[in-house]
């Protein structure tokens, strides 16, 4: 008689062995090493998609023939080169590329299946759904209240929900409660640099966005600080969409579910999961470059 | 012949013309801003001067100096009228010139477009600001005086200052709200603010110190400005209290002038009391520029909070 | 990743590599109870099993390098993936050895050697394993130099053995093919169960490595 066995990689679940008559063993066990279980199940909506985007400045070409679907509630971490137009693909996503005069979009980009360049869409209320933190932080020059409730002021909900509240949960939100609970009169200049990108993120979050871009948001941070921003990604996830820009490839192989790579010209050369990138990407171009053999 | 190689391991490095032409040019460094600051010193000591032996020569009494109109006898003749008259036409040139300016400034450098147009109006500006104020008091007393028929009044006076003015502000307001990171803004526009929204929200709280700043510098100037004013038409002696915009006055830069020109040397005296009172008006007006641009020079501090 | 979940990964690694040191040392223990009792069905399952270690061998081996790419382990954290990849390599090796004392245990032979404990030389064998892999779990660098000095002992008992089965076969009609056979054979299964002690100084070793980044026993 044959035994049975199975063997299935089951996630988040605890081991057993039944040890019955020898002829009737089953195990299961479990092993499940790498990102958080429940974003590796599990098949998400497309949230983002572009359909051969092109962008130019003036006569330069800073992205070319972008074709990718972003996944919703997952950290898609894009990377490359300088230069290469993955902070120009991420402006286009909430379109502050408008604000460049030279700048030029062709192609198409989708929002939850509506065209972002449509006539009858307006960028303004496009970034009330989209939310972005910058690689300089960038608070503004007044109190720490009035930096977080800034969005609900200006979007016009103060009026409808309770201030007080919708900033202390921005502040949780963004793990900056614990640290500025009794200063929130305060500027927001006169925290530390980590402290004021958390509240730039505490900011973005308090209007409740669908999607939150971050253009390097660490590069300008010291380890610790940024660590402690990689942290909040992991727990932002839960809730939102982050499309991350970084330079930085450890700390897009560490906390990105999917990961794509713009080499120069503006080229998406390969979109996938994160491990299959780091391990064995398909395109020589992505090795070399990952590896350091170039850019 | 040969060059003697001397010990020590800088000693091929002849630097005794360079530091002979370093000290030239410091002495004349030094020499020149001395220059500017002596000529300063002695005409505040020869101001004070005057109106020190105006005062023990003429036995005035400051009182009655501050308060008192002024009047063809010079016992009698008093400062006050004029003081009120000058403050009258600050808070109307201000009125006048403050939102013009802040607004042709914040069209300027936020909504109109990259054009020659726009380039030719902001290189104009400058040049505007250096036309010779006469000009706008000729200007004032052909439109409003004499076409619009007003009369030489505060108001006539305050719109020919206020027009000489208007571009010193535009100046100072653009460069403010140029001054203002761009990183601030685009996180406003993130947000989902609009244009306006950013503007008033985040932009002008920003941008306001230098604002101000360059608003009290341009009045301070205007303050002391003559030349528009006599165009304008003053009294020869500002005999009465001014009672509202459409009053004829004499301000105190005027009256300090008319003043000078009487044959009675009383007259001249009481002149030089004015021009103490006229530059205390001015040292008031730049310490309060000046401590608003210390408070803001840093990034931080909560400017608004709205 | 936040570091909390790497961290979590470390552990589930460690998790991981102990199960399967479990899953192969109970089929070791299976494959001596078929031996001694010539339990044909208690065999095949031994058999059967192998491909099952197999697949957990290159899940973990997948995980290892998952974890590297991923987490850039440093310092003590890379010296434990970096050594947990190797003792799966072991455990793996040892569950093809179990799978060849299996095959043993159903075929002939057995019976002639009775001063040959196999099964007693394979419960030491495998009680040092497990040792070895307590050792691991527990961070215990002491106990893995005792582990090398017990498979020395280990080595004399299976070379003992060794002799008492050539001299036999000295001592015995050449023409004996059965007797052939039956020599091969219980000469390949001491060979096996000294392995499987080599195996387990291998985990010490490693272990070693991991904890104090101590070379000495890695010959």
């Amino acid at each position: 008689m044959s035994s049975n066995t199975t063997n299935e990689r089951t996630t988040g679940e605890s081991t057993s062995e039944t040890e019955g008559p020898p002829d009737d063993t089953i195990i299961e066990t479990d092993i499940s090493v790498g990102p958080d279980s429940s974003r590796t199940t599990g098949c998400p909506d497309t949230i983002v998609r572009a359909e051969n985007l092109a962008v130019y400045y003036g006569d330069d070409r800073a992205l070319s023939d972008v074709t990718i679907e972003i996944p919703e509630n997952r950290v898609t971490a894009m990377i490359g080169p300088s230069g290469c137009g993955k902070s120009t693909f991420l402006r286009s996503i909430n379109r502050m590329n408008d604000r460049i005069a030279a700048a030029r979009v062709e192609g198409d980009l989708y929002f939850r299946g509506k065209n972002v360049y449509d006539e009858d869409v307006d960028p303004v209320a496009l970034r009330r759904k989209i939310g972005q933190v910058f690689q300089s932080p960038n608070p503004f020059p007044k109190s720490i209240y009035d930096n977080v409730a800034y969005g609900l002021r200006v979007q016009g909900k103060a009026d409808d929900v309770d201030l007080d509240e919708a900033v202390e949960r921005a502040l949780r939100g963004a793990a900056l409660w614990d640290e500025v609970h009794d200063q929130l009169g305060e500027s927001g200049l006169d925290l530390s640099g980590g402290q004021q990108q958390r509240l730039c993120i505490a900011r973005a979050i308090a209007t409740d966005p669908e999607v939150i871009l971050m253009d390097e948001p660490t590069s300008a941070l010291d380890p610790v600080a940024a660590s402690k921003i990689e942290d909040l990604i992991d727990e932002l996830v839960e809730e939102y969409t982050v499309i991350i820009v970084t330079h930085n490839m450890q700390q897009a192989a560490r906390i990105s579910d999917k990961t794509a790579v713009f080499l120069t010209g503006g080229e998406l050369v390969e979109f996938d999961d994160t491990a299959r990138i780091f391990e064995n990407p398909d395109d020589d171009r992505v090795e070399d470059y990952i590896t350091g053999k170039f850019g | 012949m040969s060059t003697k190689r001397e010990p020590g391991f800088l000693a091929d490095v002849d630097l005794t013309r360079e530091k002979l032409v370093n000290r030239l040019f410091y002495g004349t460094l030094v020499v020149a801003s001395l220059f500017g600051l002596v000529m300063l010193v002695l005409l505040i000591a020869d101001v004070i001067w005057e109106a020190g032996q105006a005062l023990s020569t003429f036995d005035i009494d400051i009182g009655t100096f501050l308060t008192a109109t002024s009047s063809s006898r010079p016992e009698r003749a008093g400062f006050g009228a004029s003081i009120l008259a000058s403050l009258w036409l600050i808070g109307l040139t201000a009125v006048l010139a403050f939102f013009i300016a802040v607004g042709c400034a914040i069209y300027l450098v936020e909504y109109a477009p990259e054009n020659r147009t726009t380039r030719l109006i902001e290189a104009n500006l400058a040049n505007l600001a250096g036309v010779p104020s006469i000009v706008y008091g000729l200007l004032v007393l052909a439109l409003i005086v004499n076409d619009a028929g007003l009369g030489s009044v505060i108001l006539a006076g305050a719109i020919a200052l206020a027009l000489l003015i208007v571009p010193i502000i535009i100046v100072a307001t653009i460069e403010s709200i140029r001054a203002v990171p761009s990183s601030v803004r685009d996180g406003s526009y993130a947000m989902g603010a609009t244009k306006w929204q950013t503007i008033r929200r985040v932009v002008l709280p920003q941008a306001m110190p230098g604002i101000l700043t360059g608003t009290i510098l341009a009045l301070a100037r205007a303050i002391g400005e003559t030349a528009p004013l006599i165009m304008v038409g003053t009294m020869l002696h500002a005999t009465r209290y001014p009672s509202g915009p459409l009053s004829s006055f004499s301000a105190m830069p005027t009256q300090i002038y008319n003043w000078t020109y009487q044959a009675d040397r009383m007259f001249n005296g009481l002149a030089a009391l004015g021009i103490v009172v006229l530059l205390l008006f001015l040292v008031a007006m730049y310490a309060l520029a000046g401590y608003l641009r210390n408070r803001y020079e840093t990034d931080g501090g909560s400017i608004s909070n709205v | 990743m936040s570091r909390d979940t790497y961290q979590e990964q470390l552990y589930e690694l460690q998790e991981d590599v102990l199960e399967m040191s479990d899953v192969v040392c109970q089929r070791f223990r299976r494959a001596l109870e078929a031996y001694e009792t010539g339990d044909e069905a208690l065999a095949e399952s031994v058999i059967e099993g192998d491909h099952e270690i197999n697949q957990l061998y290159l899940d973990l081996e997948g995980d290892c390098v998952e974890l590297l790419a991923l987490q850039q382990p440093v310092a003590s954290d890379l010296r434990f993936v970096a050594s947990s990849f190797k003792i799966i390599t072991d455990l793996e090796r040892v569950g093809d050895l179990a799978v060849n004392l299996a095959a043993y245990a159903t075929q002939s032979g057995r019976e002639r050697y009775p001063e040959v404990d196999v099964v007693h030389i394979g419960t030491e064998t495998i009680l040092l394993l497990e040792a070895a892999m307590q050792a691991y779990a527990t961070d215990d660098a002491a106990a893995t130099h005792e582990i090398a000095a017990t498979d020395d002992e280990i080595d004399v008992l299976c070379e003992r053995a060794s002799r008492t089965v050539v001299r036999e076969l000295l001592a015995a009609d050449p023409s004996d093919e059965q007797l052939l056979e039956d020599v091969s054979r219980m000469l390949l299964t001491i060979r096996d169960l000294e392995r499987v002690g080599d195996h387990a100084v291998n985990v010490a070793a490693r272990t070693l490595y991991m904890v104090d980044n101590d070379e000495t026993l890695l010959y």
